[in-house]
């Protein structure tokens, strides 16, 4: 019992929803306010508690909750909205465009269980066009974060910049915990940093480009890894810089690349005469299901999915 | 402002409106005229305190049009109140312009672009809810059409508006009867909105949308705390023009010089 207690300790420090509640919950001021749409148990209390005025449950209705979001912010709240990945950004899509984007409002959107987290769902739960939807939206910034470190970090940030955010937690899915590395908006985690190859990767995933990086080190190819929590105005400029050294850029994100963070990468890297390629989840790919791994395996961006990726783009 | 008073805008009103729709060939002349005397009303009576100098003045009354296709008739009702030189009016959905043809935030007075039907009143909740919290004593004040009620949307918001108990929330419903390709009781029959809201805990009142005297009895009979409120304005499509009034060809048509002089000469009759 003792020990199950200590372990959900543990996980609590490591999950990304806790870490945003949590940066949320003492970064706030009066004008901070939390909308959720009917979900967030055993999550938002902690927020709701403390700020009993700031907080409010909408009920299942993602418009109201998207559109009342701009009305408080436009009377000068900073606003977060809290749902579902799939619930906070493809029902209210127009409310996220007209009224927030369109208005330049300081929202964010919180999705919860971006890509395949709820796997075996369904795919009314599988969330692969976000983060190219919002990509596409005006003023909007992209946080991607990893694993809690780097929730954490984009939280500062959300709190720190007005305008509209996206911000896409996984659930339990953490990649590179035990990581060290510094935190940025492209961060390096490990690898020669002059390789010819470069794995970069948004969200939980990045467990799987660091597990690829060892596989592929194995085989004799050396890469390095970078995640990326950070989409933000300055992000062609800061990937041009820190890829430099590379001249194969993999990218690899639990959404659709065509329209992701791939497709995000490769316009930034255009001119450049990189090689780059995209991985992700297949458009066509959602009759069955399973849990988070085996979608990923489905969808070819397991690690060894993405080293063969890799092993064929590099002729070895 | 007296009745007189407000007849004299209303018609200038309209004037604007229809010299804008004819220069630009643009349509929803007819959803504009119906929404005319309802904008006068409330410019010219519950706004009072506004300041046309300073449209961020934070105790001012708060209007959102939802239905953004009738933004002629808001553009010309803050021209004619002073937020902007009637001259303005001119560059409507002209290139470069920033009098688009679904209202834009982007011209003073107007606090939130719409255009996308369903959007405003889930705004104003939150902007209602915003003075609530902040101890504001201002309301929120929003247009939108009868047609405008097919989308799911606005029950999300008018559910929560009551469980919010944001009595400081003033919708009214342009209940011209008519919407994109018929009558709105033919399409998404709605026989009893009034009814409808006050089971969810709204506090109702349907009147005349054209008589000034009935608009403002209703704002003033207004008593219930904690409950928002909503005017059922019956109106007429095209309100004024013999020949746009209760017609779906004038959501889209716009008048060639012929009518357009034809319209203005039956302006000067309407409230004689």
């Amino acid at each position: 019992m003792l020990q199950s207690m200590d372990l959900h300790f543990q996980n609590w420090r490591f999950y990304m929803r806790n870490s945003f509640i949590d940066t949320l919950t003492s970064q706030a001021d009066e004008r901070t306010m939390l909308l959720v749409g009917d979900v967030g148990y055993s999550v938002v209390e902690r927020f709701a508690e403390r700020f009993p005025r700031q907080f409010l449950n909408v009920g299942v209705a993602e418009q109201v909750m998207t559109g009342m979001a701009a009305g408080l912010a436009l009377e000068g709240h900073k606003v977060f909205t809290y749902s579902i990945a799939n619930f906070s950004t493809l029902r209210p899509i127009e409310q996220i465009r007209n009224d927030i984007c369109y208005h330049n409002l300081d929202v964010t959107i919180v999705s919860v269980g971006g890509g395949f987290v709820y796997g075996s769902a369904g795919y009314s739960h599988h969330a692969v066009q976000d983060i190219g939807m919002m990509a596409s939206l005006p003023h909007m910034i992209i946080l991607l974060p990893a694993n809690a470190p780097e929730a954490t970090y984009c939280m500062n940030y959300a709190c720190a910049h007005g305008g509209p955010k996206y911000l896409r937690l996984g659930k339990n899915d953490n990649g590179g915990t035990l990581d060290v590395s510094p935190l940025s908006s492209v961060r390096y985690h490990v690898g020669d940093m002059s390789a010819k190859v470069a794995i970069v990767s948004v969200g939980g995933i990045l467990d799987v480009a660091l597990e690829a990086g060892a596989l592929m080190m194995d085989a004799g190819l050396a890469s390095a890894c970078y995640s990326v929590p950070v989409i933000d105005v300055h992000f062609a400029e800061t990937i041009r810089e820190r890829l430099l050294p590379h001249k194969v850029i993999v990218t690899l994100e639990e959404s659709i690349p065509q329209c992701g963070f791939g497709s995000i990468v490769r316009e930034a890297l255009e001119g450049t005469g990189k090689r780059v390629v995209t991985l992700g989840a297949k458009r066509d790919n959602h009759t069955v299901v399973g849990d988070q791994h085996y979608m990923r395996k489905m969808h070819g961006i397991d690690a060894c999915g993405v080293v063969r990726a890799i092993m064929e783009v590099c002729d070895v | 402002m007296d009745k007189k008073q407000l007849a004299q805008r209303a018609i200038s009103v309209r004037r604007s409106i229809l010299s804008m729709v004819h220069r630009s060939g643009s349509s929803h002349v007819g959803s504009a005229l119906s929404a005319v005397d309802m904008l006068v009303y409330l410019y010219g009576v519950q706004f009072t305190e506004n300041k046309p100098s300073d449209v961020v003045y934070v105790d001012r009354e708060r209007f959102l049009l939802s239905k953004g296709h009738a933004c002629t008739a808001v553009y010309a009702t803050l021209a004619e109140f002073g937020y902007f030189q009637k001259e303005s009016l001119e560059t409507y959905a002209q290139n470069g312009s920033v009098f688009m043809s679904h209202v834009s935030s982007c011209v003073p007075g107007v606090e939130f672009s719409t255009g996308s039907l369903g959007h405003a009143l889930p705004v104003a909740v939150g902007m209602a809810h915003a003075a609530r919290l902040a101890g504001r004593q201002n309301g929120v004040h929003v247009l939108l059409s009868d047609g405008e009620l097919n989308e799911g949307s606005n029950w999300e918001a008018f559910i929560l508006a009551a469980q919010l108990k944001l009595d400081n929330l003033h919708v009214l419903v342009d209940r011209n009867g008519l919407q994109g390709l018929g009558e709105t009781n033919s399409i998404m029959r709605i026989d009893a909105i009034k009814e409808q809201l006050e089971l969810f805990g709204w506090e109702c009142a349907q009147v005349d949308g054209h008589n000034f005297d009935a608009l403002n009895h209703a704002y003033c009979s207004f008593v219930k705390k904690d409950a928002p409120k909503c005017i059922i304005a019956d109106t007429v499509k095209g309100k004024g023009v013999s020949f746009m009034e209760n017609s779906v060809a004038w959501h889209y048509k716009s008048p060639n010089a012929a009518e357009y002089g034809l319209a203005l000469s039956e302006l000067e009759v309407l409230y004689a």
